[in-house]
């Protein structure tokens, strides 16, 4: 399915440009830290998920070990309002990248929220997350755009979701199709 | 950490029986902060995403709205033409050409037609839904015969009730009012384990009709001074497997109450309705599978005791999967089988047989292509015809119609804040089973279908905008369409005429013409300080056309303006909500026996109120009013409009 013609490729093109061009005029510039209702987001995007998480499961805001700063925004998130999915009570938790990846590979951890400190180490938790059925999310597009993180997820002003699919099938994750359709995929 | 990983293996243990879902509109809607559809083209869309022009009335909107009815809440809430033509007599359609029993309009309730095939119309008094069970109401302006078939053509409304697997809805409504007017309605949900629940709903409901304006001719054939209806619905959805659920609707509803037909003159419509169906929805591996089965059955009486019975058949299959990232493809079969009694007469009936293919694209970020076609192929059989006095032979009732239509759209969002949309259509509308075959001597006059007539093809163009304005946490929306309608049909809206080989004057449908409509909707609603909120929708229609006479009026049927607006309050366990209504001149004709008479409606407004208090978290006490603004006003060719002020209590438990 994904070749194309060459008549609907440029076509493509040439309306992503146009899209891109309008998007960054309008949407000024792109803000990465999470919010609690990013976190929000995450929580009902679980819903969405194969295999879903488990009662209590955990949503962990992953932040780079050494960077007090990082670590307290990412406690501050944790200690927010509480996230359900559907009735299910989720629990949050601020985790550094070594132990986010410990607790994907043991599989006691349900999605690992990214925060802007914890982006370089993407590739590193990608790796830890393979075939784990953890799903990986941060709140700007471009790990998702380099197939390093799962779901890109922002609440304002406008819901916005990206999924990488590539990312996605390494990580062990599917996605209901309702949902699929109604999310941006790549 | 050692805490929390030891909390985590406690978590883990209770593995959650639930597992990835069919479509959940609730928590879709939660998800994304927006109402949820998949009316515009059968894939599951944001409302703000969609190809259509479409409205999504919330269940907050509905109970705010103080309405007892389902055209009284579309009428405060959009800019559709909603005729008013007793105390429960309704007509409602999009974009002009409104007459008494809208054919153009198709009503579905969860996907199920309840659009009557035997007159094409709606009979809003006898749907078999309660208030409290509606999730939204979709209203999609302008054709969508590439999704739905036939008579998609004005629009359509597709009522959408809770889903007895996620949601719990269960309340009482008790409601008392001048006139005689009495409602008892009930809804109750139980859940039958992850994924499965059942929802019964039942209601009652009499008054007193608005009685005067009433020609001496409806005189004679009597007039239902009391109308009343009961309904009852149950609806069950079952998880078989995981993403798999079976479901099983039934609904029953009895009604007793005047209509203005359109052959322009009240009649008492005694009707029964009934229908079963049986769903399966499946998230597979090869996208979203869903199989349905239903039959709809109509009995009733009218006008000098003619009978019919009528009944549809619809077996329906879909697939709707996402190929790669940016494709979504929705293939559809579809099998209907139609048949129309004439008490002691003749039969008619006939099979469609459907495919259609909608493509989704998203070419890039922000702008998203969508095109869908379908084809109709129609077999039309008679039988029964040879009795005089008989217009047709049975042989010409034996015809076939194959007919296309498709939907193609463009959104583009060039902002965060902005959606443009750019679409065409075209719809069909096929005459009705007594259009085509009904057979009755009424008075010394046969009332004769024709089964020669043609489907009526609509062409729609439209261009819309839309902008989000989060400073008022609204929004402000245009959209300019342009319709083309060729082949309106007049049903049996034609005056008594002389046949040729006939003994008898008849009545029979003709095609009169072609119809233009083109105008502008304007939208616009937001919050105020202090716990205000306020929207309005204004449509301008004008309909221009070359159509043969008849007592169908559809050039004038519908005003040129209409505007709603509404005005809210909240504080406390107190809610206000103020709806007015304006709309400028129309007319029609009303059957006076010998002859025809013009009616015309001037400029008008109308008012509607709720005034409500909540005692506790389970009781809402309210009083509504409709109608506020004179005792007696006219608003329609049908019987002037009453005031009415309303008491209820509602239970939610």
């Amino acid at each position: 399915m994904n070749a194309r013609c060459p008549i609907t490729s440029r076509l493509a093109r040439a309306a992503w440009l146009l899209g891109a061009l309008a998007l960054a005029l309008a949407a000024g510039p792109l803000r990465a830290e999470a919010t609690p209702r990013d976190v929000q987001l995450l929580a009902r995007a679980l819903g969405f998920v194969d295999p879903l998480p488990a009662r209590g499961a955990v949503l962990a805001i992953v932040y780079a070990a050494g960077d007090p700063a990082a670590r307290a925004a990412a406690e501050r998130l944790a200690a927010g309002e509480p996230v359900r999915l559907g009735v299910v009570p989720l629990r949050l938790a601020a985790v550094s990248v070594g132990e986010a990846v410990d607790l994907a590979r043991s599989r006691q951890v349900a999605a690992l929220l990214l925060t802007e400190s914890a982006l370089p180490e993407a590739e590193r938790i990608a790796r830890g997350v393979a075939g784990t059925g953890v799903l990986t999310a941060a709140t700007e597009p471009g790990p998702v755009e380099r197939d390093r993180i799962v779901l890109a997820v922002r609440a304002a002003p406008r819901v916005e979701i990206l999924a990488s699919r590539s990312a996605a099938r390494d990580a062990g994750i599917g996605f209901a199709a309702a949902f699929r359709m109604m999310i941006q995929e790549r | 950490m050692r805490r929390l990983s030891a909390g985590l293996a406690a978590a883990l243990l209770l593995a959650g029986a639930a597992r990835a879902q069919t479509i959940n509109y609730g928590a879709l809607e939660a998800l994304f902060g927006e109402p949820v559809t998949a009316s515009a083209t059968g894939k599951p869309q944001r409302v703000s995403e969609v190809p259509v022009d479409m409205t999504i009335i919330t269940a907050e909107q509905i109970r705010r709205s103080g309405a007892h009815d389902i055209p009284t809440v579309l009428a405060r809430y959009t800019s559709l033409d909603v005729q008013q033509y007793a105390a429960t007599s309704f007509s409602v359609g999009a974009r002009g050409l409104t007459t008494p029993m809208n054919q153009r309009l198709l009503v579905l309730v969860d996907g199920r037609q309840v659009y009557l095939d035997d007159y094409g119309r709606t009979d809003w008094y006898n749907l078999p839904v309660q208030l409290a069970e509606i999730r939204q109401i979709e209203v999609v302006r302008g054709p969508n015969s590439a999704l739905y078939g036939f008579n998609a053509v004005a629009g359509v409304i597709n009522i959408v009730t809770y889903s007895p697997a996620y949601d719990r809805v269960n309340s009482v409504v008790v409601r008392g009012g001048t006139h005689g007017y009495g409602e008892a309605s009930g809804v109750v949900t139980a859940p039958l384990g992850p994924g499965s629940g059942i929802r019964l709903s039942a209601g009652l409901r009499r008054e007193t009709d608005w009685l005067r304006g009433h020609t001496p001719l409806e005189g004679f054939y009597g007039i239902e001074q009391q109308p009343a209806r009961g309904q009852f619905a149950a609806n069950a959805l079952f998880r078989l497997a995981e993403g798999v659920q079976l479901g099983f609707d039934a609904s029953y509803a009895r009604s007793r109450a005047d209509d203005l037909t359109v052959a322009a003159i009240f009649g008492t419509f005694d009707q029964q309705t009934w229908s079963l169906r049986s769903r399966l929805i499946a998230d597979t591996r090869f996208g979203l599978i869903e199989a349905a089965i239903y039959h709809n059955a109509l009995s009733t009486e009218t006008l000098g005791g003619v009978r019919v019975t009528q009944g549809v058949t619809v077996a329906q299959l879909s697939d709707t999967v996402k190929l790669g990232a940016a494709h979504t493809l929705r293939a559809s079969v579809e099998f209907r089988h139609n048949a129309l009694q004439n008490e002691g007469g003749p039969t008619l009936h006939y099979n469609i047989v459907s495919t259609g293919l909608m493509w989704n694209w998203a070419i890039a970020r922000g702008l998203e292509s969508t095109v869908a076609l379908r084809w109709d192929q129609l077999s039309l059989h008679g039988h029964g015809y040879e009795t005089p006095p008989s217009a047709f032979a049975n042989a010409a009732y034996d015809r076939g119609i194959g007919v296309l239509a498709y939907n193609a759209g463009l959104v583009w969002r060039p902002s965060e804040l902005d959606s443009l949309r750019l679409s065409a259509a075209r719809g069909i509308g096929l005459p009705s089973l007594t259009d085509l075959g009904l057979h009755a001597v009424s008075n010394g006059v046969l009332v004769s279908g024709n089964p020669r007539l043609a489907p009526t093809v609509v062409d729609n163009y439209e261009l819309g905008w839309r902008r989000r304005i989060p400073a008022m946490e609204g929004h402000v929306g245009v959209t300019g369409f342009y319709q083309v309608n060729r082949g309106l049909g007049s049903s049996l809206g034609v005056a008594p005429g002389l046949l040729a080989g006939l003994p008898v004057p008849a009545i029979v449908p003709v095609n009169l013409g072609p119809a233009r409509s083109y105008g502008v909707e304007l939208s616009a609603a937001g919050r105020l300080p202090f716990g205000f909120d306020w929207g309005a929708e204004y449509r301008l229609a004008v309909v221009e056309g070359d159509l043969a006479p008849a007592v169908i009026n559809y050039l004038d049927a519908s005003p040129r303006h209409l505007l709603s607006a509404r005005l809210g309050w909240g504080g406390g366990p107190y809610r206000a909500d103020l709806f007015l209504r304006y709309a400028t001149t129309m007319s029609g004709y009303r059957d006076m026996g010998q002859r025809y008479a013009a009616v015309t409606v001037d400029d008008y407004i109308s008012a509607g109120a709720r005034l409500a208090w909540r005692l506790d978290e389970k009781l809402t006490l309210a009083v509504e009013g409709s109608d506020l603004l004179h005792e007696r006003q006219r608003q329609s060719i049908g019987l002037p409009a009453r005031r009415q002020l309303y008491l209820s209590l509602r239970v939610d438990f």
